[in-house]
């Protein structure tokens, strides 16, 4: 009788036109929806600030290596000097947040020191990078920039990690919920960074420099990266993370797994030629172009 | 008897042009308008169709994904076919209930029931900063201190589903505001149902 009701009130009411809608509740929601926007946009300015520039450092090392081999020099001179003025850009930029980043040094004191070291790392590299340029070959200047990108990238990890924890949600339900993808958004540039990492040490290798300490990072940094990659898609609890189900990251992983691939194929072979060498570096590039489109969807994502 | 034939040809309608796979043995679909175009809610045709990956899982941590109980209070839980009878009656007159996606917004713009609104749960936590404001805009009023939820309209609030604290949470904390109990309405199934079923989604 009740299903006959419903059905009925159904045939029935289908045919009434469409209400005057609620506009002051609607314009009042649409109100509220473009303030919490700005807000977000404002928020995400200091973290627009700490994207890439971990990748950044590693270009910045690779590059370098590069001017020293003499490798199409002239191109790598004009990359190495806008990478650097990029992250110099950035780095000022994210400086200039300073009650955003005071809120964040209360959190975690640590930060002081870092951003100070940061500082001070970088302003130093800056001055070898312009001088390599400069002079092509010197060994002292790659010295510096060898020696301290490691030193960069794990300050400017770290600011990463900081600036992202400040990000979670006042409210406890929503902070529970997103805990997973936090975890995620942490760890799902790194691939970029493990990348080019391992083909600048690669180079190294190649070129007989530092080579004990190259071989044992290379070695590190391939399983690490391989334990990262599967880790993103099917979960790592020693690097605690789910995987995911979503099926548009897990076609954009392949993508970047299958890329990876023949990047791990090269830089395993005992000598390289000129050519594979050319290769590697417009695979990193390939690399680094395809794992962004990860990147995005699941900072986009709601569900991993 | 005009009557009686305009009935007979609804009827003969719905049965002619009704797919394989109908909401119930004599409904196929009903059709809605929101922000001027007609919108048709219907379950996916195909036989074949599987379900959105995103409501694919079973086994979501708990916390924070956590069962929902059958019932919050005194408030009523509905199904499918009571959700649907209300969308039509807004269709009406939309001052006197309002359909409320209480997810955050990230879920809401994956997709959602159609003429629903989004209001984040985040936002009916009184510590959110607008928290007055949205009750306000629902037709709340301050009195004394107190809020008197007399004007608002009935909201039937859903969120992702069984396994989602969202809803329970806005409901809880609109309960706790003052709002009275026969104010709300739990489409407790959410978007887990609405996707299992193939329900048009906007």
């Amino acid at each position: 009788m009740l299903t006959n009701k419903i059905i009925f009130f159904f045939l029935v009411s289908s045919f009434f036109g469409d209400a005057k809608p609620n506009e002051k509740l609607f314009q009042g929601l649409l109100d509220i929806e473009k303030e919490v926007k700005e807000k977000k946009q404002h928020d995400n300015q200091i973290f627009n600030q700490v994207f890439n520039q971990r990748t950044r450092t590693q270009l910045i090392a690779r590059d370098a290596v590069l001017i020293s081999m003499e490798l199409n020099s002239s191109f790598y001179k004009k990359e190495i000097l806008q990478n650097a003025q990029d992250f110099d850009g950035n780095l000022s930029k994210m400086l200039e947040f300073k009650k955003e980043l005071d809120k964040i040094k209360k959190l975690y004191p640590q930060l002081i020191k870092e951003i100070d070291d940061l500082n001070h790392t970088w302003a130093e590299t800056y001055k070898h990078i312009k001088d390599i340029v400069k002079h092509n070959h010197n060994q002292k200047d790659l010295d510096f920039i060898e020696k301290n990108n490691d030193t960069l990238l794990i300050d400017y990890s770290d600011v990463f990690k900081f600036i992202t924890k400040t990000h979670v949600s006042h409210n406890k339900l929503e902070a529970l919920m997103l805990h997973n993808k936090e975890l995620l958004n942490l760890n799902i540039g790194l691939p970029k960074v493990l990348v080019t990492k391992i083909i600048k040490d690669r180079l190294l290798i190649h070129i007989n420099l530092y080579k004990k300490e190259s071989m044992n990072n290379f070695k590190n940094d391939v399983a690490q990266m391989n334990k990262l990659m599967k880790a993103l898609k099917d979960g790592d609890e020693s690097l605690d993370l789910v995987g995911t189900e979503n099926e548009i990251i897990l076609k954009e992983l392949a993508i970047s797994q299958k890329v990876w691939l023949e990047i791990e194929t090269l830089v395993k072979k005992e000598k390289l030629t000129k050519d594979e060498i050319l290769l590697l570096i417009d695979k990193n590039s390939k690399f680094i172009k395809v794992h962004t489109d990860v990147v995005k969807t699941v900072y986009e994502s709601v569900d991993n | 008897m005009k009557n009686k034939i305009t009935f007979s040809l609804i009827l003969t309608s719905v049965y002619l042009f009704s797919g394989d796979v109908n909401i119930t043995k004599e409904l196929a679909s009903i059709t809605v308008k929101e922000d001027g175009k007609k919108i048709k809610i219907e379950r996916n045709q195909n036989q074949k169709h599987i379900i959105h990956s995103n409501f694919a899982k079973t086994s979501r941590a708990c916390p924070p994904f956590c069962i929902q109980p059958m019932h919050i209070g005194n408030v009523e839980t509905i199904g499918e076919l009571e959700l649907l009878k209300n969308i039509l009656q807004m269709q009406k007159d939309d001052n006197k209930m309002l359909l409320i996606d209480v997810r955050t917004r990230d879920w809401f713009n994956e997709g959602t029931i159609p003429t629903s609104i989004n209001l984040p749960f985040t936002m009916l936590d009184k510590d959110s900063q607008y928290f007055s404001k949205i009750l306000t805009l629902l037709g709340a009023v301050k009195e004394k201190g107190n809020w008197n939820f007399r004007a608002v309209p009935t909201m039937i609030i859903f969120s992702n589903g069984i396994w989602d604290a969202q809803a329970s949470s806005a409901i809880k904390n609109l309960i706790s505001s003052g709002c009275s109990e026969d104010k709300i309405l739990f489409y407790r199934g959410g978007m887990q149902n609405w996707h299992l079923l193939g329900f048009t989604v906007k």
